[in-house]
Order: structure tokens, then C-alpha cells, then sequence
């Protein structure tokens, strides 16, 4: 039996542009579909990224206390899209929101807003602050600034990982996959710093995972573009200091000369620290009043919680592990589909389908010449359980209360950017299915279009009210 | 028969090769994660919560019971076990606030106080904390319990007192005026005008401040301006009839004094 002319030609595609067609089309479709700052925090951000989009790096003192000035209009729109309890059935009404576009941004009367994320360097934002800056000349209503910021972000997010899709060696529809799952794709059609953190990942990975299958040799030049994402990673957010000693994958032997290696291991460790010695610096140089912590019923985190976790490790493990037995279902469905300030799970036999789906391609999409070895092999698993270990253990330390059995604070989508290096652990050439080989440019469209389809079908019906 | 060898040869590899591709390491973790997943995903529900939350909401529950009696046995019984954790945890101002309102509830005015008052001192000392407003009502109820106590004694300056100590801890508005108008009736008038000062500063649309403030500097002979004050305190409250006497008695000395000049 032939098979169908459409079948051959997507299967020509490269994977690349099938990330690139599903990304934009279905991304854009989040941005709009999505109600207006509903994403997590994106509130928040949104406010900040405004700012930087005018150029106000510093943030405002009112009454010792550190913010925003924001525009009135601004401010009481976004406040009016906040709040709403989905779980008791609540869902934003389409009427107020075509209502609040009417709303002109008026920036001169200003307000002031006490912000708590006024450390976030602004690279963080690059795709929003772009996509704002444009976005204002054309319309500068607040959710029309939301909806370009938005696609700004998108874009951002979709040309750094098609990029990194081109070069990645193996794995490339596996990596289409994860940056496609119905959450990388919602928090990267949104205004949020989670968004670079994943796109520059997957870039890393790809860089490394070239670096290290092509054979070349490893100069100043491949070094500093490992330490320019590395820094962009810890530039954007805390936590995820693991992830750029990926770069240890690469054999010693393979640098131009053995010190050029040791040179790369202490600009790595340093990429943790610059952000702190450059804009941390910056803003303890503006001698702000210190932020005030939101709610302090309880004393969280802090010195006291690691005395109490490390006066009895062995409790302290098995309490982690009765977090994940008792919201590790929780933290896999925010991996995977939550919506609506994260208070909306997407179909849950659907995300557990998509997950196993994701665990199959990693192992079905054949690596041909390229293989790890064992020792590369757990070294880059190690990575991915680290980098969420490190989640873990640090919400646990310090954002949770002193004496406390559960772990606060953490959710699922914190874990996206561990998801690749789980992924390439399942890399091989043994496996080979034939059928899957030959159609699996086919195999993974459907997916996503099946998948992704549904994510726009249930925020777009899920989230909204007439 | 070379022939043949090489066939079970081949063979032979074929099948090592195939036994070494099921034991490949990629498979082995696939197995696992598959197993993690899916185990993650169908584990049942756990109880898994903090000794104070499992406490927290059987004291909530209590709090709704109507019948008073059963009400404080289960309050006695959860007040052991919320001391206990209040004692193991002793940072959280949550679990002080929860113990003083069992002691209030229970009718122990001092516990209650003590209580309350480390709620909110480990809490954001009236910043940002969610619990300070419970923590400041607890704290008033229990001071204004313990004053009327020395009122009904006729010990006012124990009353006085004790509106004095609160507000040394937490300088509330309302304790403020308290001591203030304790001052405007019966002392100085230098220490109420301080009071009705910093009362002022919290509200200055309580007219009762102003009718004290008229009254210290009516008591002071300064009359000019306790009239002043006594119409700012009418102009908020037509209604305020303490402030229109004052202001007919202060009019009428005016006239006797009038009188006996002519």
C-alpha cells in the first residue's frame, strides 16, 4: 500500500519547523485564549516588565516601602482580573474584559504599588519587554500591552528553542515534546521568568550535546557561549544553579589545552554568584528599605528550618519522600497542564498519557551513531534529579515553616526545566521500530495537534463566562 | 560444515546482541521512570499533614459548636495539645494566636493576654501580619475585662493602669482615646492632649476626640480654644450632645462673667 503524499511530506520535515509551526500557531492562540494576567504571578511580572519596557530600572519608595509607580488604569485593570476562585466554579467574564479594552492606559495618573519581585533583572523579560515596547506604540491599552508582551515572549521563547532544536544532535522531536507540553507552551505564551530559564536550557543542552557528538575541539570561543547561557540561566532565576554543569560532559581531552577546562569549571561556579555581585549589588546600592514578608503567621524557612532538617536527616528524607507520595500527583500535573493561576487541571488522563508519551519517544526516537556511555549516560540523569532535588530541598529549607513535615510553595512547573536531561537519559540506538522511525515526524504532529488542540479547547472553555 | 558453524555463530551473536539490548541501561531507566510515573500517579491519597493543622482544624471545627458546654471541654482538651505544639514550635505566632483565643474563650484573661500578645510579636508586629488584627482584639478585649474589673472595684488608677500597659506594647488608637479621656475627666492635661493627640493621628474624624480635646483646654481656662474644638467636634457630629452642653456651659460662664464686669 502507498502511503499518502502528506504522510511522505511530514515526514521531510525537519523537526524544527514542526516545533516552530505548532509553537506559533498554537502559542498565539494561548496568549489570546488565556485570560488576561492568569498565569502564575503574571500579575507581577507584568508590572515590572512594564517598566523596564519604559526604561525604569529602579524601583520607587513610598512610605518605606519599595514598588511601583504604575498607571492608574493600569493597576486597577489588572487588579480587577485577580482573585477569581475557579475552584468554587468562578470564571472571568469575557463582557468585563471587552469592557476593560475600551479602558485607555492614561499613564500620567500614577499609583503606587508595593511589588515584591522588584530583584528580577530584566533580562528575564527580554521577549516581553520587546514585544510591550512595540505593543504601546500600536495600542496602549493594558491588555493589548499584555497581549504583546505576551507574544513577546512567545517569540523569544520559540527562536531560542528552535535554534536549539536545529543544533541538538539527537532528540530533537522528544525536546519538541517537552517544550510543547500544554504547560512549557502556556507559561511561555505568558509574561513570566520561567520562560527563559526553559528556552536557554534546552539551548545548553543542544550546544553541549553538539560540542560533545561532533567531535570539536573546545576553545575560548565554544567556552564563552556556554558561560553567556549559563549566566542568562542564572541571571533570570535562583535554583537552578545544576543545570550549566551539563557542560561537564564534555571529555577533558577535548579542550585545546587542559586549563582552558578548569577555566570553564570556575566561570561556571561563577555564573552563580555574578548575578548577585552585578544586579543584586545595583540594588543594595540604592539602600531600598527591605522588603516586608507577605504573611508571617508562621516563621518560614531560614537557618532554624535547616538546623531542624538536619537534626534528624533521616526523618527529614522520609518526610520528602511522603511529599512526593502525598503531592507529587499535584506537582506531575504542574509539569504538565495547570491553568488559571495554577488552580485548573487540565484532563488528568490526558496529561498521564502525554507524560508516557514522553518517557516512549525519548526511548523509541533512535540516537544512530550517537550513543553515552554509561558513566555520560547517569551523569546527565544525575543532572535532571539534581536540578530537582535542589527544588526540593530548597522550598523545603527555605520557604517552608520551621518544624514543618509538608513542603510549602513548591509547584510542579518549577521541575520543566529538569524534564530534557530525565529525557536524554532514555537516549539509545538499540531500539528500533521501525514503523516508528519511519513516521515519526507524523506520530509527533498528531500528538501535539490532538494535545495542544485540547489545551486552547479547555482554557478557552474552562476559564471564561459570558 | 564451515558453513553451518557460521550460521550458529551468527546466531549465537545475534542473540547476545539482543540479550545486551534488553539489559541497555536506557531501558532499564525507561522501566523505572514508567514505574515512578505511573506509581506517583495512582498512589493513593495520604494524611500526610503538620500536628499543627490536624490541631488547627479540630479547633476550628470546635469554635462552631453551639452548645457552650461542650464547646469547652473540646476547647480544654485541643488547648493541651495546641500547648504542646506551641511549645515544641515556639516561633509561630499562629499557634500562640490559637492558644489565646482558647484562654479567651475559656475566660482566662491573663493566659489570653500573654498569648495573644507573643502572637504578635512573632507575627509582623502589626506590618504585614495576617493574625495581628485577632491578636490586637484579644489584647483589647482582655484589657478592657480586666479594667472594668478595677472600675467595678473603684480602683481607677489600676484601671487607668491597665489601659496604660497595653498600650505601652502595641499603641493602639483606641486605648489612645481611652487614656486620653481618662486624662481630659480627671488629670493632667498635658498627658491628655498627648494621648488625644496620637488618637488623632489615627483618625481625625472622631469627633469624641475633639470633644476631649475641648474639654482638656476647657479645664486648662484656655476658652477660646475649647470652643474651637467643641464646634470641630459638632460640625462631624451634629448630634453630639456632650459637646453642645459643654459649649452652652462655657457660653454661659462667659455671660456671668460679662455680668459681674459690668
Amino acid at each position: 500500500m502507498q502511503t499518502p503524499k502528506i504522510i511522505n511530506d511530514v515526514n521531510k520535515i525537519e523537526p524544527q519547523f514542526i516545533f516552530l509551526i505548532f509553537g506559533l500557531l498554537f502559542g498565539l492562540m494561548i496568549v489570546y485564549a488565556n485570560p488576561p494576567f492568569h498565569s502564575n504571578d503574571e500579575d507581577r511580572h507584568f508590572y515590572l516588565a512594564y517598566e523596564y519596557s519604559l526604561g525604569n530600572f529602579d524601583p520607587s519608595v513610598h512610605n518605606g516601602i519599595v514598588g511601583l509607580q504604575l498607571p492608574i488604569n493600569l493597576f486597577n485593570i489588572v487588579h480587577s482580573t485577580q482573585g477569581i476562585n475557579y475552584n468554587a466554579g468562578q470564571k472571568i467574564s469575557r463582557k468585563n474584559i471587552d469592557q476593560a479594552k475600551m479602558i485607555p492606559l492614561d499613564p500620567d495618573k500614577k499609583v503606587f504599588y508595593p511589588a515584591t519581585t522588584i530583584g528580577i533583572f530584566p533580562i528575564a523579560y527580554l521577549g516581553p519587554i520587546i514585544g510591550m515596547s512595540i505593543g504601546q506604540a500600536i495600542d496602549d491599552n493594558p491588555i493589548a500591552i499584555l497581549s504583546a508582551g505576551r507574544t513577546g515572549g512567545l517569540i523569544f521563547y520559540l527562536v531560542v528553542v528552535f535554534l536549539a532544536i536545529k543544533i541538538i544532535p539527537i532528540h530533537k522531536l522528544t525536546m519538541s515534546l517537552v517544550a510543547l507540553n500544554p504547560m512549557a507552551l502556556y507559561q511561555a505564551s505568558s509574561i513570566t521568568y520561567d520562560t527563559p530559564i526553559l528556552a536557554m536550557t534546552f539551548l545548553l543542552i543542544a550546544y553541549i550535546l553538539k560540542l560533545f557528538f561532533d567531535n570539536q575541539t573546545i576553545d575560548i570561543k565554544e567556552i564563552s557561549i556556554i558561560i553567556l547561557i549559563a549566566l542568562w540561566i542564572n541571571f533570570s532565576k535562583d535554583g537552578y544553579l545544576i543545570i550549566p554543569f551539563i557542560a561537564l560532559l564534555l571529555p577533558k581531552n577535548r579542550f585545546k589545552n587542559k586549563n582552558l577546562y578548569f577555566v570553564m569549571i570556575l566561570a561556571l561556579v561563577l555564573t552563580y554568584f555574578i548575578p548577585k555581585w552585578t544586579w543584586g549589588a545595583y540594588l543594595s546600592g540604592l539602600n531600598l528599605p527591605k522588603s516586608k514578608p507577605l504573611v508571617n503567621d508562621f516563621v518560614y524557612g531560614g537557618s532554624r528550618q535547616i538546623s531542624f532538617l538536619l537534626s534528624d536527616p533521616i526523618s527529614s528524607l522520609g518526610y520528602i519522600f511522603m511529599n512526593i507520595l502525598s503531592h507529587g500527583k499535584e506537582w506531575i500535573w504542574g509539569m504538565l497542564g495547570r491553568f488559571g493561576y495554577s488552580y485548573t487541571v487540565m484532563n488528568k488522563g490526558l496529561l498521564t498519557i502525554y507524560g508516557l508519551i514522553l518517557l516512549t519517544i525519548a526511548l523509541l526516537e533512535n540516537t544512530e551513531k550517537n550513543e553515552f556511555n554509561i558513566k555520560q549516560r547517569y551523569f546527565i540523569l544525575g543532572i535532571g534529579i539534581a536540578t530537582m532535588a535542589v527544588i526540593v530541598v530548597g522550598f523545603y529549607a527555605l520557604a517552608s515553616p520551621v518544624g514543618s513535615k509538608v513542603i510549602f510553595g513548591l509547584q510542579g512547573r518549577y521541575f520543566i526545566p529538569a524534564i530534557p536531561f530525565i529525557l536524554l537519559s532514555l537516549s539509545n540506538n538499540v531500539v528500533k521500530k521501525q514503523q516508528f522511525i519511519e513516521n515519526k515526524n507524523v506520530i509527533v504532529s498528531a500528538i501535539l495537534l490532538i494535545v495542544l488542540s485540547y489545551t486552547v479547547y479547555f482554557i478557552n472553555s474552562n476559564l471564561w463566562t459570558d | 560444515m564451515n558453513e553451518q558453524n557460521e550460521i550458529v555463530n551468527s546466531d549465537n551473536n545475534l542473540k547476545k546482541n539482543d540479550q545486551a539490548n534488553r539489559q541497555h541501561p536506557a531501558l532499564i531507566i525507561y522501566a523505572i521512570l514508567v514505574v515512578i510515573f505511573l506509581g506517583i500517579i495512582i498512589a493513593p491519597k495520604t494524611d500526610f499533614k503538620n500536628t499543627w493543622d490536624v490541631v488547627g482544624a479540630e479547633f476550628e471545627s470546635t469554635k462552631k459548636i453551639s452548645d457552650p458546654n461542650i464547646r469547652r471541654n473540646e476547647y480544654l482538651r485541643i488547648l493541651k495539645e495546641m500547648i504542646k505544639i506551641r511549645d515544641t514550635y515556639p516561633y509561630h505566632g499562629r499557634l500562640y494566636l490559637n492558644t489565646a483565643i482558647m484562654f479567651n474563650a475559656l475566660g482566662m484573661p491573663d493566659s489570653a493576654f500573654q498569648n495573644a500578645y507573643l502572637a504578635y510579636k512573632k507575627g509582623g508586629g502589626g506590618t504585614v501580619n495576617q493574625i495581628d488584627p485577632f491578636a490586637i482584639d484579644i489584647m483589647l478585649k482582655e484589657t478592657i475585662r480586666k479594667a472594668q474589673a478595677f472600675f467595678d472595684n473603684k480602683d481607677t488608677l489600676q484601671a487607668l493602669q491597665t489601659f496604660k500597659y497595653t498600650n505601652s506594647l502595641i499603641s493602639h488608637p483606641f486605648l489612645n482615646k481611652t487614656i486620653g479621656s481618662f486624662y481630659a475627666n480627671f488629670g493632667s492635661s498635658d498627658s491628655a492632649l498627648q494621648y488625644l493627640y496620637k488618637a488623632y493621628q489615627a483618625n481625625n474624624r472622631d469627633s469624641e476626640i475633639f470633644y476631649f480635646v475641648g474639654l482638656t483646654y476647657y479645664k486648662k481656662h484656655n476658652l477660646d480654644s475649647a470652643l474651637y474644638f467643641l464646634n470641630q467636634a459638632i460640625k462631624m457630629n451634629p448630634k453630639d450632645a456632650q459637646s453642645a452642653n459643654l459649649i452652652n456651659q462655657i457660653k454661659s460662664q462667659g455671660q456671668n462673667a460679662d455680668t459681674k464686669n459690668n
